[in-house]
């Protein structure tokens, strides 16, 4: 009998007028966004694999020069996109994917496609999992919502409910029928979807397939928390345009006001420094010492170098740097340079706990909307949340640091202060490899996902709950 | 097949049904007749568990319909006023699904030959209801009943708005269910109808069954005369 009722439930439908406009326009949609993504993949990946190739060769064939010159000379590190990223870019669009790697100089990541956005583009980028996560619950309602008041309201309701069929059966088959014609919609982005990760694209496909499978279950429980939800309001509305008015102000809140307000009431409670406020405390630091440190990070500056300069004359029994063997001038450039990355090491570490708290402030938002559980799990399956481009910065600094040691240590060992010409050239600066981002596995992406897990299956239990619930009391009149 | 023992229900103060008591057996077409508010439709909206009486019990078969509401639906089939079906399918569509819900699946002469033994045009039997007029959507209503096989069949002004050749016909359909021994109860407010084809006849008046007679008793002047009595009070 459920499948009687799906089966009618999926004719009536598809053969609605309104429907068809609906899918149509979803469609139009959904292929428009799968479109933009992959050109939008596509054009990322290729100016990423130019500029690194182009950057590789500039920095072994740059003039032959100082090694410490070189690493002013600089190099950049590229965040390649893992190929679920056509689907969500994430965060990807204001986190930037390109970092400057230079001496001295701390640098956060640029090339932020948001910032060559025009303000129309603030709204959003239409990606696949934009589209899907907005304009899904907005089909599953516009299909859904008359399923049991429109009947109450024309008199099937009755009909049906006088032949003996249980409340439970008619949910279950109103279920079924209607997520048949949302699979309409649904199918040929799935097979776009997989098709595009099979054949399509370049780059990175480690745990596609297990991360494409994940995305499929997280989305799916979110379609079906917001058809047990469509079916229960319908259940118990008076009337088809109550329950339509009732679904849409929840729709606008789930999807557009609560993840804004989300974001910012996170930025509210935990502020982030604004760049130049973070450079600056961070090189006031540098130059006066860190308070609360201990050892040499605790001194300023310039006491921190003549400590160094003291425990080396003592180490090599001098009594001038002019004496020593190895080169000072850039043992004491490595020194500060050691300290400034403790010290950035420090605040990019209290920054990076900021944005995570505001990640997790915004996830408790998931209470009162299942998208902002969706949108998380999306992120992270896709390799584009905040642990992949933490990550990213990361693995850059740290990749940074070992660039300056290197060719800072080409000039401590192969010159002094007496001898400090040296002009290195290709086969000392082929010591440096091309930075290789290494991304998170599947279960280091999840990290602190777990609450975003348990909200979304508890939106899915909660909804049907709901929808058993308001049918259990179904009115035929 | 059908019995309502002490029946009442209320709507705050306004009283609906005062305690009914009425039988309906095997093979005999009971008419309930009564101005409009007397408690006819709520009667039935009892027996179809639509509504939950404040008090007394409807049976159905035997079985308390409050008690077992699906289990009672089993064996009744029922013909509103006005049949709403899904517009976006055809009558034959209608027809098929229903009757799935009912426990009942033909093949499709069967329900072919149901249509037609409802009176409904061939050439509409794959048209889409929303083309239908009310008799046509009650024909098929009516087929809806057949199928099911129902011991018992309600019946709420099931002849409204159909023309007088199918309102006959369907008259001659409900004494062909009746020789069958269906139990059928039928609310109306057309005493020469409820004449021409009920075993008994009842008067509602404001909640309350005030007359019963056996239809063959009465003459169709005498059935109006006693009804028009019975409403002067």
């Amino acid at each position: 009998m459920i499948k009687d009722i799906a089966r009618k439930e999926f004719i009536c439908l598809i053969r609605d007028g309104r429907f068809k406009w609906a899918i149509v326009i979803m469609l139009l949609l959904l292929m428009t966004s799968f479109l933009t993504g992959y050109q939008r993949y596509q054009s990322l990946h290729s100016i990423q694999e130019t500029a690194q190739a182009r950057d590789s060769e500039q920095w072994l064939t740059q003039d032959k020069k100082n090694p410490h010159t070189a690493a002013h000379f600089g190099n950049y590190a590229y965040k390649p996109q893992g190929t679920l990223a056509f689907f969500d870019n994430g965060i990807g669009n204001y986190a930037g994917s390109v970092i400057w790697l230079e001496a001295h100089k701390t640098n956060f990541a640029q090339n932020r496609p948001a910032q060559d956005n025009g303000a129309v583009s603030r709204f959003g980028d239409l990606t696949p999992a934009m589209t899907i996560q907005v304009l899904l619950p907005l089909l599953i309602v516009l299909m859904g919502f008359s399923a049991f008041a429109g009947e109450r309201e024309s008199g099937t309701l009755r009909q049906v409910m006088s032949l003996g069929v249980s409340s439970r059966t008619l949910l279950l088959g109103k279920l079924l029928g209607t997520s048949a014609a949302v699979g309409l919609v649904a199918l040929p982005a799935i097979l776009i979807g997989v098709g595009v990760l099979t054949f399509g694209l370049p780059g990175d496909n480690a745990q596609a397939g297990q991360r494409g499978l994940l995305l499929l279950l997280f989305y799916l429980l979110y379609a079906l928390a917001f058809l047990f939800l469509t079916l229960g309001v319908s259940a118990v509305a008076r009337t088809a345009k109550g329950a339509l008015i009732a679904l849409i102000g929840f729709w606008a809140m789930a999807t557009f006001i609560l993840p804004k307000a989300a974001a910012d009431i996170s930025k509210m409670v935990t502020p982030t420094p604004t760049y130049s406020e973070f450079y600056h405390l961070a090189r006031q630091t540098s130059l006066e010492g860190m308070k609360g440190a201990k050892g040499l990070l605790a001194l300023p500056q310039g006491r921190h170098i003549e400590t160094a300069r003291r425990q080396l004359l003592k180490q090599y029994k001098v009594a001038s740097v002019r004496d020593l063997p190895i080169y000072w001038v850039a043992y004491s450039m490595q020194i500060i340079e050691d300290r400034d990355y403790a010290i950035y090491q420090k605040f990019l570490g209290q920054l990076r706990e900021t944005f995570f708290r505001q990640q997790a402030i915004q996830d408790r938002f998931g209470l009162l909307s299942p998208l902002i559980p969706l949108r998380s799990l999306s992120m992270a399956t896709s390799g584009t949340g905040l642990v992949d481009q933490e990550r990213f910065n990361q693995t850059v600094q740290d990749f940074r640091i070992g660039m300056i040691r290197q060719m800072n240590n080409e000039l401590i060992e192969n010159t002094t202060m007496k001898d400090p010409l040296y002009i290195a050239g290709e086969e000392v600066f082929g010591k440096v490899k091309p930075y290789r981002y290494n991304p998170p596995t599947l279960s280091e992406s999840f990290e602190g996902q777990r609450m975003n897990l348990v909200l979304l299956a508890a939106w899915c239990a909660l909804m049907a709950a709901f929808a058993f619930a308001a049918v259990r009391r179904l009115r035929a009149q | 097949m059908l019995e309502a023992i002490q029946l009442r229900k209320e709507y705050g103060s306004n009283v609906a049904l005062k305690g009914l008591d009425l039988k309906v057996e095997p093979g005999e077409i009971y008419c309930m007749l009564g101005a409009n508010g007397a408690g006819k439709t709520t009667t039935v909206n009892c027996f179809l568990g639509f509504i939950q009486p404040t008090g007394g019990r409807a049976l159905i078969n035997g079985i308390d319909v409050q008690q077992q509401p699906l289990e009672t639906k089993k064996y009744i089939a029922y013909i509103p006023e006005n049949v709403m079906l899904y517009r976006n399918m055809t009558g034959l569509e209608n027809l098929r699904y229903f009757s799935k819900l009912g426990g009942h699946d033909y093949d499709e002469a069967k329900y072919r030959s149901l249509l037609d033994e409802c009176g409904l045009q061939r050439e509409a039997v794959e048209q889409n209801i929303d083309g239908y007029s009310k008799g046509m959507r009650q024909k098929v209503g009516i087929a809806i009943a057949l199928a099911k096989q129902a011991r018992a069949i309600l019946l709420d002004e099931p002849t409204s708005g159909l023309d007088p050749k199918s309102s006959n016909e369907f008259s001659e359909l409900l004494l062909d269910l009746k020789s069958t021994g269906v139990a059928i109860l039928m609310v109306t407010h057309d005493l020469f109808r409820a004449k021409q084809t009920g075993t008994r006849l009842g008067i509602m008046r404001r909640g309350e069954l005030v007359r019963e007679m056996d239809a063959d008793q009465v003459s169709h002047a005498e059935v109006e005369q006693i009804y028009l009595e019975e409403m002067k009070y």
